[in-house]
């Protein structure tokens, strides 16, 4: 069966893309350093269009991938050359909101922060805050089981997803899990969330609502080391408070931060350490003023109180732009999500600084110190010869320091290409080989975003070509 | 009784098994007996052999534990570093076991504060049904590589492999907690309070077929009387206050299902405020025992009645919602109701256990291999 003829039936002219110039924009996606060139994007305006366009690419046994914005940092919205990319921004609807049972159902389109938006009026929100959320979909959330800043307290996507009706990559469409939540049965829809598109594409999500908080309390203390920072983050989690974030930045990040957006931050800082408490008015209000206290024990030169809402946003600004910002330092830069457990963590960043002095090239780290979730950020200039080869060399030192200290190759991003060279690091060949049955009984010709999360396989073209232009223009960030 | 049971001491014994038996069931506590009712045909591996906590650092708030640990021993761990599972699984007065938790995918009132049971799992190491034993997930409270073993497992009823090691996100507990009461006329009048608890943090909203509504509180003296008022204000009535022994037996009865009474069959339907009073409508025509649990998440319903599961079964396919029996005899599969999401796991099943050695999550028996 010849495909391109069939989806030529499906769509329009102007929803089927087959031009050289027409696919160029989508050769890659957030992780700029691999692209490669689809045969077709198609431009699905129903449920029932990716359903056909699935079933025709599994009876032609083309490959496919679903990409919502692509702002994936591992490339897993990446085309598989010569494949099919269906794009889902247009299936961007919210079809349901339950004030009263606390969920939504939004198609797989649907940008992350319009659900917040949406439901807003009813004192509710979507808590997974990814750090592209204003652009980034559910869809692809979903796929990649996103994280963001709050996942100590609050969890990854998976847990705020509760249903999922999707297309299977043999085209059957399943619905799984439930409004309630509460899963009888295996948790198919937890499963199915994080499968980097391998299982098929989710075109209706239910998301769970949560209340907003009350009240938040968000400080922001300066240190004079990072050792510093990192043992003010063990005294909180010793307390038995429960911060929804806690966050550090380094010297080089505080700097990138301050050059992008003014946020103010103290620029004589080795670290920055930012905490929020957030819940009842009465209860956290009470609880920060332990915290605080406990800050002061902990040997900051400087602590900030957030005193308004907009305070609040400035301090997270100038942390939620602290990536795209390292744009102005270094032509190039490579960022990794490896975890470490979080007592760890301040032997993982002199590790890390190891390294960066060994291999002579920069890596600020901002990270979600709550968690373990590192962000190194590895400065290169792609126009010098080998400086791509050595950024990557030192990014998988880093990746592998991860998992010997027992924690993960990826927090929030994902394996998608960039990582899956290391995923044998972290599983045995039983573990990787039970995943690849897994995969075989839901998509028996791997035509499911076919060449991610599993080692080997083809290779997709590397190229150095600088942040991608959303980026550039400050609008998505590489957290 | 006379069934088959075995109880292996390590992973290769229960690997042995895998490769010597014809149909197996992983079994704990035994205190939901629903989910372990089988045939002759089938072995009952007991998981308490395997058990005891692998790894435990406070600062990390992660637990690692095998799978066959009580669930009073993984309680006691936390309890001592002033944490604990927020998810308050039940039944860890009778001897339930964590993989049994898992397995059977039951949370506690705790689940309202937080989430349940499959919003804290992170790792499993389990045994398929080719003998392999597989890691999926890890320790650390935040990872996204590979695919999501631990929440699949999550409900698994011992039909995807045997979970050996299991690992948890964990929290601090509240040093102590205080319980505000009220009374209401009717559940329907309850229920309709539960959308308004917005942006309380309440570790336990339960409703009782007394028409009582608790509410459980971590005590913070300086706040009490405030957030009391706050409370008062929503639900519209003055609430009683209970603290202390008192308090804590009330919620430790609620999580042993004391209510249900002796010899009755017992069963879990998942629901949402709106669907629930739905449920409650038909069921207060009869004489079943009920208790909603987690804000109107869980509808616990009770009966000595002897056909309560097919009617149930009707029932919740009108309403298109599903349940679990967790005691009473059941028929081969112990999930009713609509089963549509069970395609997609007969396909994962078919792939970590092409050779049918655990039980099928159809409604008939498995064909014989």
């Amino acid at each position: 069966m010849e495909l391109l003829p069939e989806l030529a039936k499906l769509y329009p002219s102007d929803r089927l893309f087959t031009k050289k110039s027409q696919l160029i924009t989508y050769e890659t996606d957030g992780l700029t350093s691999f692209r490669s060139e689809p045969l077709a994007v198609v431009v699905p305006e129903s449920n029932e269009e990716v359903i056909a366009t699935v079933r025709l690419c599994h009876k032609a046994g083309i490959p496919f991938v679903a990409r919502g914005s692509g702002t994936s940092l591992s490339g897993g919205s990446m085309p598989v050359e010569g494949g099919i990319v269906i794009t889902l921004n247009r299936l961007n609807k919210i079809l349901k909101i339950d004030p009263e049972n606390r969920f939504t159902v939004v198609q797989a389109g649907t940008v992350n922060l319009k659900v917040s938006q949406a439901v807003a009026a009813h004192g509710l929100y979507y808590a997974p805050d990814p750090s592209s959320q204003q652009i980034c979909t559910i869809g692809g959330n979903l796929a990649f089981n996103s994280g963001g800043a709050h996942c100590l307290k609050y969890g990854m996507t998976a847990n705020h997803v509760l249903a999922i009706k999707a297309v299977l990559a043999d085209g059957e469409v399943i619905e799984i899990g439930s409004e309630s939540g509460d899963t009888l049965g295996p948790d198919a829809s937890g499963f199915f969330c994080g499968n980097e598109g391998l299982f098929g594409v989710a075109l209706e999500v239910t998301l769970r609502l949560t209340p907003k908080p009350q009240r938040y309390c968000t400080l922001l203390a300066a240190y004079n080391s990072l050792k510093k920072a990192g043992d003010a983050v063990s005294s909180v989690v010793d307390s038995g408070l429960l911060p929804g974030a806690m966050e550090i930045m380094d010297r080089l990040a505080i700097k990138a931060a301050e050059m992008a957006v003014k946020a103010g931050y103290p620029q004589d800082a080795e670290a920055l350490l930012i905490v929020e408490l957030e819940g009842e008015t009465d209860a956290v209000e009470e609880d920060f003023k332990h915290l605080l206290a406990l800050i002061e024990n902990t040997g900051a030169y400087e602590t900030r109180v957030a005193a308004n809402e907009a305070e609040r946003l400035t301090i997270w600004k100038g942390r939620k732009s602290a990536f795209s910002a390292v744009g102005r330092l270094s032509p190039d830069y490579l960022v990794q999500d490896g975890v470490v457990p979080r007592s760890r963590l301040g032997e993982a960043l002199v590790k890390i600084e190891t390294y960066s002095k060994e291999y002579g090239i920069d890596v600020a780290n901002v990270f979600h110190a709550g968690d373990g979730n590192l962000h190194p950020l590895i400065m290169f200039n792609g126009k010098e010869e080998g400086a791509l080869h050595r950024a990557e060399e030192l990014a998988g030192k880093i990746l592998k320091m991860c998992v010997e200290m027992g924690g993960s190759i990826t927090g929030e991003h994902g394996v998608g290409v960039e990582k899956k060279a290391y995923m044998p690091e972290m599983f045995s060949e039983i573990d990787l080989e039970c995943m690849k049955r897994v995969r075989a009984a839901i998509d028996p010709k791997e035509i499911a975003n076919r060449g991610k999360m599993f080692p080997g396989g083809e290779a997709p073209a590397l190229s150095t070509v600088g942040s991608h232009p959303l980026e550039k223009a400050g609008i998505i960030s590489r957290e | 009784m006379d069934k088959n049971i075995t109880r292996p001491g390590s992973i290769a014994e229960i690997i042995d098994l895998v490769h010597s038996e014809s149909s197996l069931l992983p079994i704990g506590g035994g205190t939901k007996p629903s989910l372990t009712q089988t045939d002759q045909e089938t072995t009952l591996v007991d998981m308490r052999g395997i058990s005891g906590i692998i790894e435990y650092q406070a600062s990390e708030y992660t637990i690692t534990v095998n799978a066959g640990t009580t669930l009073s021993d993984v309680v006691a761990a936390l309890g001592e570093n002033g944490q604990y599972l927020p998810f308050t699984p039940p039944f860890a007065n009778k001897g339930a076991t964590i993989g049994g938790a898992v397995a059977a995918g039951l949370s506690g009132p705790g689940a309202y504060r937080y989430g349940p049971l499959k919003d804290f799992i992170i790792g499993v190491r389990f045994i398929d049904g080719l003998g392999n034993y597989v890691k999926g997930g890890g320790k650390v409270v935040k990872n996204a590589a590979g695919f999501d073993f631990p929440k699949l497992f999550n409900g698994s009823i011992g039909r995807l492999g045997i979970m050996a090691e299991l690992s948890f996100k964990v929290f601090p507990e509240p040093k102590t907690y205080v319980t505000l009461s009220a009374s209401f006329d009717s559940s329907n009048d309850a229920i309709k309070i539960l959308p308004k608890l917005l942006g309380f943090d309440l570790e336990g909203v339960e409703l009782s077929s007394s028409n009582e509504l608790h509410l459980r509180l971590g005590y913070q003296e300086p706040t009490m009387a405030a957030r009391k008022a706050g409370l008062e204000a929503i639900v519209g009535q003055p609430l009683e206050i209970t603290l202390g022994v008192h308090e804590s037996k009330r919620w430790s009865s609620i999580n042993d299902f004391s209510w249900k009474g002796e010899g009755a069959q017992l069963f879990k339907v998942a629901t949402n405020p709106s669907s629930a009073n739905q449920l409650l409508e038909i069921v207060r025509q009869s004489d079943w025992n009920w208790h909603l649990s987690n804000g109107g998440k869980s509808l616990y319903l009770a009966s000595s009645d002897a056909p309560l599961c097919k009617t149930l079964d009707t029932q919740l396919k009108k309403l298109h919602l599903s349940g679990l029996q967790l005691f009473g005899q059941t028929e081969a599969l112990p999930i009713f109701g609509q089963t549509t999401g069970l395609s997609f796991v007969n396909r994962i099943q078919k792939a970590l256990d092409p050779k049918g050695l655990f039980l099928p999550f159809t409604a008939t028996a498995a064909e014989p291999a």
